[in-house]
């Protein structure tokens, strides 16, 4: 729990100061090490509010980023199920 | 034959419902995000609901990126601060001599324009950059000021008083969005200065614009670049220039003039 609470801390630290790129790879790589690594999808979520564009466009709007943390949630839980190593 | 015993049955129980409530919640953040995606004010609510609840945040976080700063020039060596030092007496000197010959085309700019009745006296609003590229992942900058301070949807971003770097799409109570004249795809109307001839420049990210005009057109590297209308702002100088006999055009990619990284404030034109 403490190394989840850092961890947390960690990511937030990137999204506020650090180039996008190092929260993203941040995020995947805990969304892989940690279990429903839900603090991921939220950052995504408020990401998306403050960087989408208010035109309808799936690259550049609303959803991207929180749809893909999902996706990425998903799939490594399924792959953590199948494989059993983590 | 196998006897099956209850508790062995149940094993899997606690791992089920576990899995559950993950799937309830990816089911969650999926529909939010999808209905934030397809529908325009779902979008808005959302938006405006996470911007205003985590404004204080960014805020602070700004305000503690300042103080690392004056913190960390504090142990600057002194001799990078020796060269900085003249670099900047240097350049002062320069920029005195351009403001002497500057300050007769302005006086001259102003009475034609009072002849013409447009009056060259424009207010700012101004604001301070939560957020900028690289933390955004687009070509847009966060600032703190909003609806509250009268900042409105299109208001032109200039900075250093005739910059243009972008215009408002998006305004909250205590925050608004800026997309750069760089952000892909982004059209802006532009004149090449010395050429005199006016384009579309096309964002292409990262703070680069590109500009096509007839092959014809001569145009040498760090030729100005401004906008169109009445009164206008620089938007960069022309950088790499790409021309082929064989195109009946030629390519003109330029940066903004401005080091984001740098920019603290910018002036919302009124």
């Amino acid at each position: 729990m403490r190394e989840r609470i850092i961890t947390d801390v960690f990511v937030f630290c990137l999204f506020f100061w650090a180039p996008w790129w190092w929260t993203a790879a941040a995020v995947i790589v805990f969304i892989i090490l940690f279990e429903n690594y839900w603090e991921g999808a939220a950052l995504a979520l408020i990401a998306d509010s403050f960087y989408s564009l208010p035109e309808i466009s799936f690259w550049r709007g609303f959803g991207f980023f929180t749809l893909s943390s999902l996706l990425i949630l998903y799939a490594s839980s399924f792959a953590k199920s199948k494989i059993k190593i983590l | 034959m196998t006897k099956i015993y209850p508790q062995n049955r149940d094993r899997f129980a606690p791992e089920r419902s576990k899995r559950k409530i993950k799937k309830t919640w990816i089911f969650i953040f999926a529909v939010l995000a999808l209905l934030g995606a397809t529908n325009g004010e779902a979008r808005n609510f959302a938006v405006k609901t996470i911007v205003i609840a985590t404004s204080p945040v960014f805020n602070f976080s700004r305000f503690v990126a300042e103080k690392k700063d004056n913190v960390f020039f504090l142990f600057k060596n002194k001799q990078s601060l020796d060269e900085e030092l003249n670099y900047l007496r240097e350049r002062n000197i320069e920029l005195e001599n351009e403001i002497i010959l500057l300050e007769s085309a302005k006086k001259e700019n102003e009475e034609l324009k009072i002849l013409l009745s447009r009056p060259d006296k424009k207010s700012y609003i101004l604001g301070s950059i939560v957020s900028r590229p690289p933390q955004s992942p687009y070509d847009m900058i966060v600032l703190d000021a909003g609806s509250d301070n009268g900042v409105k949807q299109g208001m032109r971003a200039i900075a250093y008083g005739s910059v243009l770097i972008g215009h408002v799409v998006e305004v909250f109570p205590y925050a608004s969005k800026i997309k750069l004249v760089s952000y892909p795809g982004e059209e802006t109307n532009l004149i090449m200065e010395n050429a005199k001839i006016s384009a579309i420049g096309l964002g292409l990210g990262g703070g680069n614009i590109e500009v096509k005009i007839p092959g014809s057109v001569k145009i040498n590297s760090g030729d100005k670049i401004i906008t169109e209308g009445a009164f206008h702002h620089l938007l960069g100088t022309a950088d790499k220039i790409e021309a082929d006999a064989l195109n009946p055009f030629q390519k003109i990619i330029f940066r903004m003039p401005v080091n984001l990284n740098e920019l603290q404030k910018i002036g919302l034109e009124k």
